[in-house]
């Protein structure tokens, strides 16, 4: 009976031994090293195009799968991973893939994949992390993942899946990262309180409606995006129930009320908070009079300053229709002259609720960037690169900034769409202290520019070639970068970015900190990746990409490390007795 | 991982990789390599201003043993990035006493 169901799901002949084999164990029973290959033979033949013949060495006359490119295997040669990174595999998710009984990992992160989820990979009972990032992937999460009790990292951004928020999601215990962002999602997010393990929840750029998830008392919490959506309601009031929380992100949204001038609030930048037209309150600059004034007196909030003006449109109201008129004149003019200085006050500042939505036209135009540079006259040249020259600018506000403006040969409408894209998720990315912050942009037909940090210290290249750094001045320097690839690896991975690291692209604050700049996506694009060939490791780019495949093996190499002098111990006697020798 | 290194030999030698690149025609990893198997090019391999810093030596070996890790010629033996910053900031601990 569970034979044939097997067999009549899955719609594979599995090798006909292993059946014949029989054994009550289910597990035996669907599959062996041979079965596992089998199943990747299929995924092989259903991805039609392999335009990098990334599956060129899956080869089935081997005895086992376990040396193909992208696949591990347990000590029992069963497979365990499957690793097809960014190779624009084309095809559809094998249906057979639920029969890997030990399955990990299935990585198959920024490929061509259509279609929609297996339902079968429920069966992979050991799976831990899914991940599916940036596929052409449809219709809506399988219910039958719900079985997959162990799953850890569920990422299936960046597709075109739909449906309501998966609710088979609230039965993984031990799910530390959902990743549902950039999809189709509609309907209301449930209560997330039972996923006690969960570090990063994003789902920005989805339809989902309802109110603000509650995630209340989740230790873990890292990073919560929930930007680009239809929530609407309050801002929630649990943040400081959240003890590890760094990173929130509710702009674009329909929330409304006041945003509470107490520091778990405060923690966040102007930015977590715009694009939202019914929020108010010091830290993104609107008084909640004007919002009240726009929006007539039925509004929700309980706040002080809001209080006054209901009191107020109340004494108004109790004049009689003239005095409501008058009151609606003063008002609308207030609202307006309200919302001219928001105007100025963020862009002059570190955001701008311009850019919400997925407009082209975001940020600053040229004409503007145009004054803040004088005219982007030579004086204010810091820095030339291959296709980009930056400029020390001043914004309206009288903050200086940089800004990196790429040559004319790049534009054109196709690169604008991608170079805003980019732009969106550099912005995110960059909030890392190690990075140099891109703030904004110039995304006209006539002008691709990036206003980034200025950075007063200059390059590292600079500090270190022209004047001089103090032994725990590169310490820092070296650690604070570190910190910053950490972060690109393990917090980033999806959106593989790629870093150009040398000492000209890393700069030096106005407290001796170090930051990295320059950083590309390459699935956008918009700039020929660069490379500077005494930095690339023979024979390969320079990428900085995920490395969890070798993670476990490196552990191996920090002992050796932490047991400091290796290599040398025997060379060395004293460095520092060299000193007035070698000065001589 | 492997640009990294680099960086790392360049705040321990003050020399420019691209310059190596030329005068040396070898890459910088390279040539650090050659140079250890001299004590007396070790010795000018270092910046002169970090020897004369005293106190830090066991701090710049231990540097140097991760930057020659990241530069490893196998990718596979070079370091993951979590593991290099642990070592670097035990150094920084060391170098703040």
């Amino acid at each position: 009976m569970i034979l044939t169901l097997v067999v009549l799901v899955v719609g594979i002949a599995i090798n006909s031994t292993v059946i014949a084999a029989g054994n009550t164990d289910r597990r035996r029973l669907v599959g062996d090293a041979l079965g596992d290959m089998q199943v990747l033979l299929q995924l092989a033949q259903l991805s039609t195009n392999d335009p990098q013949n990334a599956l060129g060495s899956w080869d089935g006359s081997r005895p086992s799968a376990c040396s193909w490119q992208g696949i591990r295997c347990n000590a029992a040669n069963r497979v365990t991973a499957i690793f097809i990174v960014n190779k624009q595999l084309e095809g559809v998710l094998a249906p057979s893939l639920g029969l890997l009984t030990y399955l990990i990992t299935l990585d198959l992160r920024f490929n061509k994949f259509s279609g929609s989820i297996p339902p079968s990979l429920g069966a992979c009972q050991m799976l831990q992390t899914l991940s599916l990032s940036g596929n052409l992937l449809t219709g809506d999460v399988p219910s039958e993942l719900a079985q997959n009790t162990r799953m850890s990292t569920f990422a299936v951004n960046l597709n075109m899946l739909s449906g309501s928020f998966p609710l088979q999601i609230l039965a993984w215990r031990e799910l530390s990262v959902l990743w549902l962002d950039n999809n189709m999602f509609t309907g209301s997010i449930p209560d997330l309180t039972s996923l006690v393990q969960l570090k990063i929840l994003d789902l920005q750029n989805n339809q989902f409606t309802g109110t603000v998830p509650n995630v209340a008392g989740l230790q873990a919490l890292l990073d919560i995006d929930l930007s680009n959506n239809k929530l609407s309601g309050s801002l929630p009031t649990f943040l400081d129930t959240l003890p590890k929380l760094r990173y929130l992100n509710v702009s674009n949204n329909h929330l409304t009320g006041l945003i509470p001038d107490t520091s778990v609030f405060l923690r966040f930048p102007a930015s977590a908070y715009a694009g939202n037209d019914g929020l108010c309150g010091a830290i993104i600059k609107r008084d909640c009079a004007d919002i009240s004034n726009m929006s007539g007196s039925n509004s929700t909030s309980t706040s002080a300053p809001k209080m006054l003006s209901k009191t107020a449109i109340i004494v108004i109201s109790s004049l009689g229709g003239a005095g409501v008129l008058l009151g609606m004149f003063l008002g609308v003019r207030c609202a307006y002259r309200g919302s001219q200085d928001i105007l100025e006050d963020l862009r002059g500042g570190e955001d701008s609720t311009l850019l919400s939505g997925s407009n082209v036209n975001v940020g600053y135009t040229v004409a503007e960037l145009t004054k803040m540079t004088n005219g982007f006259v030579k004086a204010n040249i810091i820095g030339v690169g291959s296709s980009s020259i930056v400029y020390r600018s001043m914004l309206p506000g009288g903050a200086i900034v940089a800004i990196k403006r790429l040559s004319e040969e790049k534009y054109s409408s196709d690169t604008q769409h991608a170079f805003v894209a980019e732009y969106q998720i550099l912005k995110r990315i960059t909030q890392h202290g190690s990075m140099v912050r891109v703030l904004n942009c110039c995304a006209t037909p006539s002008c691709m520019a990036l206003v980034l940090d200025f950075m007063p210290g200059g390059t590292l290249e600079n500090k270190l070639y022209e004047q001089s750094m103090s032994w725990l001045d590169r310490v820092d320097t070296a650690v604070s970068v570190a910190k910053g690839l950490v972060y690109l690896h393990l917090d980033c991975a999806a959106h593989k970015v790629v870093v150009d690291l040398k000492p000209s692209h890393i700069l030096i604050d106005a407290d001796s900190k170090a930051h990295i700049t320059d950083l590309h996506i390459p699935r956008f694009a918009t700039s020929k990746i660069p490379g500077t060939i005494a930095y690339c490791a023979p024979g390969e780019h320079i990428s900085i990409l995920f490395c969890r495949v070798f993670v476990s093996a490196m552990m191996l190499l920090l002992d050796s490390l932490l047991g400091s002098i290796v290599m040398h111990q025997n060379l060395f006697i004293s460095l520092s007795s060299h000193c007035s020798e070698s000065n001589l | 991982m492997y640009s990294y290194g680099i960086v790392l030999l360049e705040l321990l030698t003050r020399k420019k990789p691209n310059s190596i690149l030329v005068t040396e025609r070898m890459n910088m990893s390279k040539w650090v390599r050659k140079a250890l198997l001299k004590p007396e090019l070790t010795v000018q391999m270092f910046d002169i201003t970090l020897l004369c810093t005293l106190g830090i030596d066991e701090q710049l070996l231990q540097v140097l043993d991760v930057a020659m890790l990241c530069t490893h010629e196998i990718p596979t033996k070079r370091p993951s990035m979590p593991d290099v910053l642990k070592v670097l900031m035990k150094v920084k601990h060391d170098a703040q006493k």
